[in-house]
Formats: structure tokens, sequence, C-alpha cells
């Protein structure tokens, strides 16, 4: 957040590590390969934890919803505390959604956390099932593939 | 030495290439298959010294893939596209990588989106996508958003039908 | 009992004026940068919501070394007097102050050390390099001080410039003062010389393993070490103080410079901070030298 906005004047300020986070701000569209870094540095994080969903690319896909590598729902790999929708959103939307997600600490509303511990086994499931795939999604895989894969090794 | 365009053009004609003028300085020339190393050392050797990229295109129709090597003269201040057209069906190509180092990437990349198999390439391993099983994305025949309605259950309009 | 309670009193005094400059530091840089700031109690709050958090430790040797640095450092602030009010009186405690102070650094090595994490080990061998570079150029100002008083002893040096303004060390010796502050500078790692915190480019460095608690110690222990290094420059240059007050107003004054500057610089690399350090403070601080022995 630059000057101009100052997140800074709420007490908000970004960090460097996962380990001295709060708030784990997914921002835009995520592929394959930033989910896994995305629930690695997720379970980096020491408790109580939340997550922000920024922008409509991470409730549904936004423009990207029928990319071959870019998730639709973020909330079915990770629990999302709190979604900031639009394509992009205005800085004040954040802002409002961090403040808000500081009432819902306070009323104790915010705990998504806990829900991870709870369901671990659903959400490993779906990350497991687009992150570890073990069949073609569509049937036929192509041969020199293969080939080229079984002479690197 | 500094060639100007239409001098390049008419030495590529000498040698019996097909030769299209497209912009002020851009042209791109049609070569085949067994010819393909043969002429990019012979424009390497008259100061096209920098490939910008490689790139391919899928033309399903027709059953083939053109591959268009970018190469680029800093002497000449020329950009040449040298477009090379394989059966579709039997994608090989010799590998350029002891032309120009460089294009050991963008030959993984044309293999890992394409299936394209250069020839004599010791590492074709995947650069961008992970434990990918299906046919390589970018060809006209993988269905994408089948593909993300399958796997990450996608919904047209967001799910507002 | 009394001489218990009266190093604990010490220790909490450095603690709180340590983190009320950091919050007014924070507060400082924020209106140079054309921002509203966070208020001024914002570290303290920093600190309760850290220390309610759950944190992760490697091992024993982590935990140890986090202790090891706060309490090195408030070692250090048991000797450095407070307008006249000392928690252990000795008779050279420039020394003793300077010898004590390497070893909360010391502790924080060890803590990131056994953390394991290879961006912490970097910033900790940026850090203690740093020092290496900041120690010289103030350790020869020191040696100025110490020579034309003939004594180490920090009362002593402060006492000699007691009466008008002009008495202080920083007007009769402009030079070594200007050397000192630079020094100063790298000593608290502000920004021309943060190469061991540096968040873009080794993820904070020595604190990038350090979650809840152990960052709360973390930032004690830079609260304190606030305390204790404007403290030594307040006692060397400015001469004291007679009340407590005034001794932090004085104290106040040298962070202030130190924020200042560190709002409007960039940082410089490690080689280059210690080439920085090595060659135009310790010129000058030299020049003080050879000023004052001749």
């Amino acid at each position: 957040m630059t000057s101009r906005w100052d997140v800074e004047r709420f007490g908000i300020g970004p960090m460097a590590t996962p380990r001295q986070a709060d708030v784990l701000l997914v921002t835009g569209y995520v592929s394959l390969k930033t989910l896994k870094r995305i629930i690695r540095t997720y379970e980096q994080m020491p408790e109580p934890k939340w997550v922000l969903a920024f922008g409509s690319c991470t409730v549904n896909g936004g423009i990207y919803w029928d990319s071959y590598n870019t998730i639709t729902n973020l909330a079915e790999y990770i629990p999302v505390d709190i979604t900031v929708s639009g394509c992009m959103p205005r800085p004040e939307a954040v802002m409002d959604a961090l403040q808000t997600l500081m009432k819902m600490i306070q009323s104790g509303e915010a705990g998504a956390y806990k829900k991870y511990k709870e369901n671990y086994e659903y959400y490993k499931a779906n990350q497991d099932r687009v992150l570890r795939k073990t069949y073609p999604i569509l049937g036929e895989k192509l041969i020199q593939n293969e080939e080229a894969a079984t002479s690197i090794e | 030495m500094k060639l100007s365009k239409e001098e390049i053009i008419d030495l590529l004609k000498q040698r019996g290439l097909e030769v299209n003028d497209l912009y002020p300085t851009q042209i791109s020339v049609i070569v085949n298959k067994e010819n393909l190393i043969n002429h990019l050392v012979y424009l390497k050797s008259i100061g096209f010294d920098h490939l910008s990229f490689i790139n391919a295109v899928d033309f399903i129709d027709e059953g083939e893939f053109e591959l268009v090597y970018h190469v680029w003269s800093y002497t000449n201040k020329v950009h040449v596209l040298n477009k090379v057209r394989i059966d579709r069906n039997d994608p090989k190509i010799p590998t350029i990588v002891d032309l120009w180092e460089q294009a050991q990437f963008y030959e993984q990349e044309v293999h890992e989106f394409f299936g394209i198999v250069f020839e004599g390439n010791k590492d074709l391993s995947p650069l961008f996508l992970e434990n990918w099983l299906d046919i390589p994305p970018l060809r006209k025949d993988f269905d994408t958003r089948e593909f993300s309605i399958r796997l990450f259950d996608a919904k047209p309009n967001g799910g507002d039908r | 009992m009394i001489e218990i309670l009266r190093v604990f009193l010490f220790g909490f005094f450095a603690i709180f004026i340590g983190l009320f400059f950091m919050g007014i530091g924070r507060k400082i840089i924020a209106r140079i940068q054309l921002r509203l700031g966070p208020p001024f109690y914002q570290a303290f709050l920093d600190v309760g919501k850290l220390f309610s958090r759950k944190s992760i430790t490697h091992n024993f040797v982590m935990d140890l070394g986090m202790v090891m640095s706060l309490a090195g450092l408030v070692a250090t602030m048991l000797f450095v007097p407070i307008a006249g009010h000392t928690a252990i009186k000795t008779s050279s405690n420039l020394i003793v102050i300077m010898y004590l102070m390497a070893i909360g650094y010391l502790g924080m090595a060890m803590a990131v050390a056994a953390s394991g994490n290879p961006n912490a080990t970097i910033g900790v061998s940026r850090a203690l390099t740093m020092m290496l570079g900041y120690e010289v150029p103030f350790f020869t100002v020191m040696l100025g001080l110490i020579i034309i008083n003939g004594t180490s002893s920090l009362e002593l040096i402060a006492n000699s410039q007691a009466g008008s303004i002009l008495n202080w060390n920083m007007i009769k010796f402009p030079l070594g003062f200007i050397a000192a502050e630079i020094a100063l500078q790298a000593m608290m790692g502000e920004k021309p010389f943060d190469a061991m915190i540096a968040p873009a480019e080794i993820a904070s460095g020595p604190m990038v393993e350090l979650s809840g608690k152990y960052l709360g110690l973390a930032f004690l222990t830079h609260a304190v070490s606030i305390f204790v290094e404007t403290a030594i420059i307040v006692n060397l240059f400015m001469g004291g103080a007679s009340n407590i007050f005034t001794f932090v107003l004085k104290q106040f004054e040298i962070y202030l410079i130190t924020v200042i500057i560190e709002a409007v610089f960039p940082r410089f690399k490690i080689e280059q901070a210690v080439k920085f350090l090595w060659t135009v403070p310790m010129s000058i601080a030299l020049l003080q030298l050879v000023l004052i022995v001749f």
C-alpha cells in the first residue's frame, strides 16, 4: 500500500516472512504453481492466522475461469475469512476489508484457521486432487511426452 | 559490415528461399526442416547474432506445426522470422542449442506447451507446468474449458447460470 | 533486595523509553513520507500482540539465544549512568559497556544460527561484519575522549562537561561527534546501514524465523539497544543531565537525528557499508584523535 493510502495508520504493515504474519493476502489469480506455495506459506504461519482473498479471481476464477492452470475458488483449498470482490478492487476496499476483519476478530467470527484443522481431510483431498494428479483429466496422453520423460530419467 | 534490408532479401533469394517483406525492419523467410540449421548458420555468419525467441503455431486443419525462429541483428537492424513447417503427427526438429545457448529455454518451453521434440536437446524437462499428465495445453485440440470444468469445478459466469 | 528492585526498575525503564522512541520514530518517518503514520503507542500494541501469539521454536539453543541477547543488552544498560544514577557503579564502565554490548549480538547470532534458515544466517553474518565496521571508528573516538579526560568512567566524562553548553564535547570536539554519530547509525542498524535486515532482499534477515514471543523479545532487545546507544552518546558528548527528564529529552534528540537520516536514505551493500565506515568516519575520528593528542 502506497503512502497515499497508508495502511500503517491502522497499525498494519507488510511482513517479509510468514512466521511474522497474521493475515495472508492472496492478491489476484492463483495458478497451480502458486497454490502450492500459498499452502506452504499458510501452513508456516503461526496461529491465530487469517486469509484475505482479493479480487474476483480468487472467488470464482474471474476472467481466467476457463484457464487450464488457474484454480477457480480459493476457499476450496485453504479457509478464507474474508473476500474482496472486484477486478481490480480499489485500495479503499482492501482497507475496509482489513477493518472489517479486525471487527470480526474482536467479535470472534473470524476463525477459519480452526476450520482448517477440523476439516483437514476435506482441504487436503481438494489440494491433492489438483496438485497430485495421477491420471490425465481429458484422457489420452501424448506418447512423445512419455518417451522424453523416460529418456531424461 | 552493415547490410541493408534489400541486400539481405537479395542474398536470401539467391539461396533459393521464399522471402516476404513485412515491415520496415522485419522480413520473413520460409525454410524447410532439412535446411534449417544451414540457413541459421548462414544468417549468423552475416551478422544475425541474436536469437530473440522461438515460438510455435498449431495449424490443426493442415496437420502441421509452424515454428518461428526470431533472429535479430544488432549491426543490420533487421528482424528475420524464419518459419518452418513440420508434420503434426511426428513433430520432430533438430535442436539449435549449439548455435545459440539461450535456445535451451525456448525449446524447453515449446516442448512443454506443444509437445514438439527437439532432437539432440538433452534436457527437455518442464519449465512451467508441474505434474502435467494431459496432452500439451497449447495445442488446438486441447479443450481448456472442459479441463477447467472437470478439474477445478469451474462454472460459467461465476456459477450464476 | 533493594538492589534487585533497582535493577528491575532500570530494565523496565529502558524498555519503556525504547518502545516509546520506536513508536515516535515510526510516526516521524511517516510524516516525512507525507503519511499519517501509526499512533505513537503502536510499538506497545505490537509487543503486546506478539506476546499473546503462538510461537514456533526450533530447538533449545534458539530459546536460550533470544533470552541471552535481551539479557546481554539489559546487563549493558545497568552500567550506563542515567542522569547520575547507575544501577551498578564501577570506576571504568565505558570499557565494560563496549565489552557487554557485543553479547547481545552474539546471543542473536546464536539464536538465528540455531533456527537453520539460510536468510537468517546471511543476515547475522552481515550484522557481525557491520559490527566490525562501526566499532573501529567508535572506539577511536572513545579513545580520544578517554585520553583527554584521563578516565574511562562515563560519569566523570559526563561531569567534566558540566556548566554551560560550550563545555559539551559535542562543541569542543565536533569531528569526533560526527564520526560517532555515523557509527551510531550503523550501530542501530538504521537505513544506510541496514543491510542485515533488508526485508526485500533476505526477508528481514535475523528475524526471518522469529514468530510470536521471539519476535517480541527481538523488539524489546531493539528497544533496549536504542536506549543504551543513545545514552552512551548523551553521556559522552552532551554532558549527561541533572534530571531524568532532561536526559531522556537529550536521548530523543540523538534518536531524532538517526530517524531523519533513516527516513530519506536507501541502503548500502554490506561491503560498501564497511568500506564507508572504515574510510569516512574513521578518517574523521583519526583526525580528531590527532588534534586531541598533539
